[in-house]
């Protein structure tokens, strides 16, 4: 017996601060009728409807669902709490926008985890969605709980809450699963036995079914690996890759969102995967290798987005736009094709060197933004460590280019708490700083010059040559925030840091197990919600769920691993093999660089041999 | 060539703020690939713009949209390639030429048309028609609303209320209101004279069920 959910009045919406986050009814949006839709999904995004409309993957899954005839996704974004309020005052059930569907009333409901503290906000969605949270609770009339994004690849401390996730590229195995779940359909006449399906889907590559699975500890409570509990159930769970995106499903329209939104142009994805080798990255690890568009593929989809979306602004989308092998055909032809109808580029990442600059300096045309660059590090050093391959001279020259072009304002983000990292190291992002206002005083500019350093904290993240590391306390995280605020001599400078709450509880879940649902439940119980959001992170909540749960908050965030120990996420493949990882390790306590693969020799990752893959490069195309 | 447009903006679309309509519109005759004027400078815009914002939640049957076209065309055409790249909810319904040099239509703006419904008791709706009669033979009719600076001011709108009525077969109230630059007069500003008249409270914002008929234009 299905209850009668009550679904929130159209006019309540009065209520609300931005009415338009929950209408749908968007130009681009997809409606299909229930009842003439085989398989229904519904796709929540754990965060607010801003910062989901300007996800490109999750518009890509969109639009690869939607195309199969039988099949529909419908979207749902974290409501903000004067929302939820409103919700739970009317005691109305959250819905989909496209048919108002409760979502307790889906066969499959889809989160992305683009960030460990939208984990709450998860929480939350099931919980206004009327699902049991835990998936060993849930009944056969319930959705199966599927979940993908970067943070599936460590997606323990919320595994409890999910029934399936995908590691990997989502755009060939979700229409898999779907077409997976329409045959079992068929062959029962009603919704199949969630086993059943999960068992099958568990066949795939990049399909990880969390309760197969159990993890085991010791008498000390330390992670001592995890146990099958199901024979057949891979052991590592390999990883979804696409092989071409040339071949793969592209959008052909995007919704336009209402109101003010992060990011509101058109997009086009030149390539996934980064092989630059940062070793504090995560997605330059679980991302390879590099699969490049063609120049040709990447033109024809600008010219189909732009007529169908109206937009006047186009941004090239990628890990790091600038190593794109046509990224200067590409941007001139778009250019010349679209400048004279008022339509602009934008590049949302530069790399830190003159050609960069020189490119960012043909797309804008009117400088009023700022230019931002990532050195990442101060010191020459610990660049060297992180393997970040740029030098003080290219920095200088990107940025005297920079300045000849116009600029006079200027971001450069750091990390702090890099391994290795020194007070000496920290002085040198001051002192850097100071280099290139020099630079600039030199040139004799008009105009206020303004360097804005960003430095935020380093965040050890699974599957990267750093994971073994902890972060550095709290505590020193404030020293060392301070240490550099006290540098700063020059009135051109700002400084800006993050929260030291906020990465500590990042760190908590970055590297957590499965002990951590627990807090997660706990603080959503209290209230905690938007955990990401300055005004809305309340760390006391956090505190106290950690100390009611018995939970170690600093053996997990700062506890520096042995190589031999084994880690929560290793039964998850990302393609880099543990080899690697070591290698990369000692290089940069060597402090010794690596090279890119896509320029330099093969350092052996691991995945093009692993998974018959390889670095797809559009070397030839030429316009 | 310059057109005058009519349209509707409901259902769902009431939420969109009067920004967002400007956005819809925009990139709605960029898909539609009509030949738009464009302003002049860094950033060209299509030379369009709104008679009156509707407020965020108000229905409307009778906006006014002007618009500029670098070449004369159909304006029928105009209308119909226009309405399909239009989300549902908004919709237009009428289109005349305009003189290329009139005024501006922000500056004609002069009264508009409402359809009101609130939740009353029985009582109340018994009690309306007389209210209303007593409203129409007022000399003044005070309110209090808040001003930009968010502090407490009161007005006249008398002047400002050219028509009021309560239709009993719909429950509706239809007012007709100036909304030109000299004198504004809010539909709220009505219901709130009215719920003092009733001696109760006044309705809340989600209760308020306000429909815009049209707009009238000095042309
Ligand atoms: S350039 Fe470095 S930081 Fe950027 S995506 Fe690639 S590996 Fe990561
Ligand atoms: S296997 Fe070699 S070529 Fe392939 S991504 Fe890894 S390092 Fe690069």
């Amino acid at each position: 017996m299905q209850e009668q959910h009550h679904i929130l009045q159209d006019s309540k919406l009065a209520n609300v601060h931005k009415p338009t986050r929950y209408i749908g009814n968007e130009i681009n949006q997809i409606v299909k009728d229930p009842l003439q839709t085989e398989v229904r999904m519904a796709f929540a995004f754990p965060d607010v409807y801003d910062i989901g409309m300007s996800h490109l993957g999750s518009k890509i899954l969109y639009h690869v669902v939607n195309r199969l005839e039988w099949a529909s996704m419908e979207r749902v974004y974290a409501p903000w709490p004067d929302y939820e309020a409103l919700l739970r005052r009317e005691e109305a059930v959250l819905t989909t926008l496209e048919n108002k569907t409760p979502l307790c009333e889906f066969p499959l409901l889809g989160f992305t985890l683009q960030y460990e503290l939208t984990y709450s906000n998860l929480v939350n969605i099931l919980d206004l969605g009327r699902i049991s949270l835990y998936a060993k609770d849930r009944l056969e009339t319930e959705p199966i709980i599927l979940a993908g994004g970067p943070g599936a690849f460590n997606p323990e401390p919320i595994a409890d809450f999910l029934d399936l996730v995908v590691l990997g590229d989502g755009e060939e195995i979700l229409p898999q699963l779907l077409h997976l779940y329409r045959n079992l359909q068929k062959k029962y006449q009603k919704r199949p036995p969630r086993q059943e399906f999960l068992m099958k889907a568990a066949e795939f590559d990049g399909v990880y079914v969390p309760a197969f699975y159990m993890p085991k500890y010791d008498e000390q409570h330390t992670f001592q690996g995890i146990e099958r509990l199901v024979e057949n159930a891979p052991m590592p769970v390999r990883r979804a890759i696409v092989k071409d995106l040339n071949q793969a499903e592209y959008p052909d329209a995007l919704l336009l969102p209402y109101g003010e939104v992060i990011h509101d142009r058109a997009m086009i994805e030149l390539f996934r995967g980064c092989t630059a080798g940062c070793r504090f990255c995560q997605a330059g690890c679980i991302y390879r290798p590099v699969r490049e568009r063609s120049l040709e593929t990447l033109l024809n989809q600008a010219k189909i987005l732009i007529q169908s979306t109206g937009y006047d602004e186009i941004s090239l989308i990628s890990l790091s736009s600038m190593d794109y092998s046509q990224i200067e055909s590409l941007v001139d032809t778009l250019l010349h094709d679209y400048g004279c109808q008022g339509v602009g580029v934008a590049l949302p990442s530069l790399r830190v060197d003159s050609f960069s600059v020189d490119i960012a300096e043909k797309v804008q045309q009117v400088r009023k933004s700022g230019l931002t660059l990532a050195p990442e590090a101060g010191s020459q050093r610990l660049r060297n460590i992180i393997n970040k391959r740029v030098s003080e001279s290219q920095i200088m020259e990107a940025v005297s280019g920079a300045f000849d072009a116009g600029w006079s304002s200027l971001k450069l983000y750091f990390m702090l708490g890099l391994p290795g990292e020194t007070d000496a190291d920290l002085a040198e992002i001051i002192r850097l700083a100071e280099r290139i206002a020099g630079v600039y005083r030199q040139k004799k500019r008009q105009g206020r010059l303004r360097i804005s350093i960003s430095v935020s904290t380093f965040v050890p993240k699974p599957h990267t040559p750093f994971q073994w590391m902890g972060q550095i306390s709290p505590e020193e995280i404030r020293r060392r925030q301070q240490l550099l605020r006290s540098m700063i001599r020059d009135r051109a400078i700002e400084l800006s840091t993050h929260d030291v709450n906020t990465s500590d509880l990042e760190a908590l879940f970055s590297r957590g197990d499965r002990r951590l649902s627990a807090v997660i439940e706990r603080a959503h119980e209290l209230g905690a919600r938007f955990d990401g959001w300055t005004e809305h992170f309340r760390f006391d909540l956090w505190k106290r769920a950690i100390e009611e749960c018995g939970v170690d908050h600093r053996y997990y965030a700062n506890h520096t691993k042995e190589i031999t120990e084994v880690l929560p996420w290793e039964h998850l493949d990302s393609g880099v093999r543990k080899e690697w990882l070591v290698e990369q390790w000692d290089l940069a306590l060597k402090e010794l660089e690596t090279d890119d693969c896509r320029f330099g020799p093969c350092s052996l990752c691991g995945v093009c041999m692993d998974y018959g893959v390889q670095n797809l490069l559009d070397k030839e195309s030429n316009r | 060539m310059k057109l005058l447009l009519m349209f509707r903006k409901a259902s769902a679309l009431r939420w969109i703020s009067h920004l967002d309509l400007i956005k819809v519109f925009e990139k709605a005759l960029r898909r539609a690939e009509l030949p738009i004027a464009l302003s002049q400078g860094f950033n060209p815009r299509p030379k369009m713009s709104i008679a009156l914002p509707l407020p965020v939640g108000t229905t409307s049957s009778g906006e006014y949209m002007e618009l500029e076209l670098e070449e004369s065309m159909d304006p029928l055409l105009v209308v119909k390639k226009l309405n399909l790249q239009l989300p549902e909810g908004l919709h237009m319904m009428q289109v005349q030429v305009l003189p290329e040099r009139g005024p501006a239509i922000m500056s004609v703006v002069d009264s508009s048309f409402y359809e009101i419904k609130i939740p009353l008791s029985e009582e109340e709706t018994a009690k309306m028609g007389s209210v209303i009669t007593t409203l129409q033979q007022k000399s003044e009719i005070t309110v209090d609303y808040l001003n930009k600076e968010g502090r407490k001011k009161s007005m006249d709108i008398k002047p400002g209320v050219r028509s009021i009525s309560w239709q009993m077969d719909t429950n509706k109230i239809e007012m007709h209101l100036e909304t030109s630059s000299r004198l504004f007069v809010r539909p709220n500003y009505v219901l709130q004279a009215i719920a003092a008249e009733m001696y109760r409270e006044e309705w809340k914002i989600d209760e308020m069920d306000i429909h815009r008929v049209r707009i009238v234009l000095h042309i």
